[in-house]
């Protein structure tokens, strides 16, 4: 097994006791400049931090290290550092409500930040993006400073529930370096973290805030990559290994805190509208979407965004999928003989989706990042000179670009095609592994689901994108 | 924007779409004298960060009338920023919101 914590100098990076501090010092710094320019600054979007450093570079860079690596960007996430800092004065004593224990609000909250971004164009209003993120500290401050462990990024947080989904597709995955240690041990320091008092010789550490307990963990569900087990165990058996990225979709094993994916209907419906949220919101950017609402705009005689795009969302992220799944379940049930139901057919399939969503997520977010990057450098230097009303950082040039899109083309494209093999595979795998008496019968049907999505994304990918902020555009 | 100083705008054509257009800039002075030898600028961005910018100077077709030929290179909405540096330095500045530029064709 290839450990990245044994690497030479990697290695010793990542075990240092400081480094997810530092990241998140690192991200705040960044978090703040988001929303001093967005409140302060120009409210022209392309000249402000706060939408260049959110819209154009943090989804990108985010989505590619999720491909990279793993989930690094929750690993340095700054809210948790402002929480750590908040439960020094007030610590929280409340256990988060059984009864919320799944992922369904989280998953209201994802399609809600998926609305708000089109409704109110978030990506064109630099002070609403400040808002945004206030909006994140403010309530990961209130849920974190109520409930104990990590109750915003488990059942709370809709960038951390894209993050855990998409880190089902990342190389890197942290485990147990050998079950046999984790036999002998009798402390579980992995989740139930040390006290100062019964800490000597080692510091004292917190364990998993998100209830993984490391020997029974699989996979990258739930894992904020912040090392904390790493740092806890006093075995040092706990690694960052690679893997097959993708596998463990189609590993129906019962993991930590979290079960088994089969069992998980939350957990398939977030992956479902990742999968299908990804399409969504790549459509919004071209033409043919102004179409669309104007002459829904005319069936429903409103001349409101609001209901046209609820209608739109509905339809989207609730009626095709449901329809899609459902008639693809049933299929299933017929050619393959399954004694399943239509609905726990559907929730198994579900995670063959993820690939899919994450080769259109990368092509719209890596579109933007590879085209804008260069777009940072001229409006640090525009914020630089509102802020000190001197060219510290010499004159912007707004030429300053990234790649030509002609370019970014066939790299979208490959992406696409690469996700929606991966979806294919892993419907193939699922049926293996359901079905073993007819795989191929029984992946047929969602076969034909991913190939259909597929054309459906290369057309979005095809289409010219219009970037609006006037509601229907009329 | 200088008190001093009218900046009036024409956009041709006036119902925009992605392709060639001109933006003419007038600029006027006390006693509604024609301001001339300005440099006339012009920055165009689109509503989402991160998109290619347009970037223009002005050529002056008759005295303080500043044409700014230009390209719309994608359909949306756009916001053209003018700036003029007066004879005497001083600076007129205008923000011209062009909403909904037509996909070409």
């Amino acid at each position: 097994m290839q450990d990245v914590l044994r690497w030479p100098l990697v290695g010793r990076v990542l075990r240092w006791r400081r480094l997810r501090t530092f990241t998140q010092i690192l991200l705040l710094i960044v978090a703040i400049l988001v929303v001093a320019h967005g409140l302060l600054g120009p409210d022209l979007a392309p000249k402000n931090l706060a939408t260049v450093l959110t819209w154009v570079h943090y989804r990108g860079l985010l989505i590619g290290a999720l491909l990279a690596a793993g989930n690094a960007f929750c690993g340095a996430c700054p809210m948790i550092l402002v929480r750590d800092l908040g439960r020094r004065v007030h610590r929280p004593t409340r256990h988060w409500p059984r009864w919320l224990r799944r992922k369904w609000a989280a998953l209201a909250l994802f399609i809600a930040v998926l609305f708000a971004y089109e409704l109110f164009d978030l990506w064109s209003w630099p002070a609403a993006t400040a808002w945004l993120v206030i909006g994140y500290f403010g309530v990961a401050l209130l849920v974190d400073l109520t409930f104990t462990g990590a109750s915003f990024c488990k059942f709370v947080c809709p960038v951390g529930q894209f993050n855990f989904i998409a880190s089902t597709l990342s190389p890197l995955e942290i485990g147990v370096r050998e079950l046999a240690v984790c036999r002998g041990c009798t402390t579980a320091d992995c989740i139930k973290g040390r006290s100062a008092e019964s800490a000597a010789p080692h510091p004292a550490q917190r364990g998993c805030e998100l209830s993984l307990f490391q020997p029974l963990k699989a996979g990258n569900l739930d894992c904020t990559f912040c090392l904390d087990c790493v740092q806890a165990c006093p075995h040092d058996n706990v690694a960052i290994r690679f893997r097959v990225p993708g596998d463990e979709l189609a590993d129906d094993r019962r993991r930590s805190s979290i079960g088994r994916l089969s069992q998980r209907a939350d957990l398939a419906a977030l992956a479902t509208v990742f999968a299908f949220g990804a399409l969504l919101n790549a459509f919004a950017m071209t033409g043919p979407v102004y179409t669309t609402e104007r002459w829904l705009a005319g069936a429903m005689g409103t001349s409101r965004e609001a209901p046209v795009l609820a209608l739109v969302f509905a339809i989207a992220l609730g009626v095709l999928p449901l329809t899609l799944m459902a008639g693809a379940a049933g299929l299933t049930r017929q050619l393959a003989a399954s004694p399943l139901r239509v609905r726990d057919i559907a929730i198994r399939y579900a995670y063959a989706f993820v690939p899919f969503g994450v080769g259109v997520w990368l092509a719209h977010y890596g579109f933007h990042f590879l085209t804008g990057a260069g777009t940072v450098v001229p409006v640090t230097q525009s914020a630089a000179i509102d802020a000190a009303g001197s060219a510290l950082l010499g004159a912007p040039d707004w030429r300053w670009l990234g790649l030509r899109p002609g370019t970014v083309f066939p790299l979208q494209l490959g992406a696409t095609l690469l996700g929606a093999l991966g979806s294919l595979v892993l419907a193939h795998r699922i049926s293996e592994r359901d079905h073993p008496g007819a795989p191929a019968r029984a992946a047929a049907s969602w076969s034909l689901v991913i190939v259909a999505l597929t054309v459906l994304a290369l057309w979005i990918l095809t289409q010219p994108m219009e970037m609006r902020g006037t509601g229907l555009g009329g | 924007m200088s008190p001093r100083v009218d900046a009036a705008w024409t956009l041709s054509p006036s119902v925009p779409s992605v392709g060639p257009a001109t933006l003419t800039i007038t600029l006027r002075g006390p006693g509604d004298s024609a301001v001339t030898g300005a440099a006339v600028r012009l920055e165009g961005h689109m509503s989402h960060a991160g998109m290619a910018p347009i970037v223009a100077d002005a050529r002056e077709r008759t005295p303080g009338v500043y044409d700014l030929p230009f390209a719309f290179t994608m359909p949306g909405d756009w916001v053209l920023l003018v700036s003029a540096t007066l004879p005497g330095g001083a600076r007129v500045e205008r923000r011209i919101d062009v909403a909904n530029v037509k996909p070409a064709g």
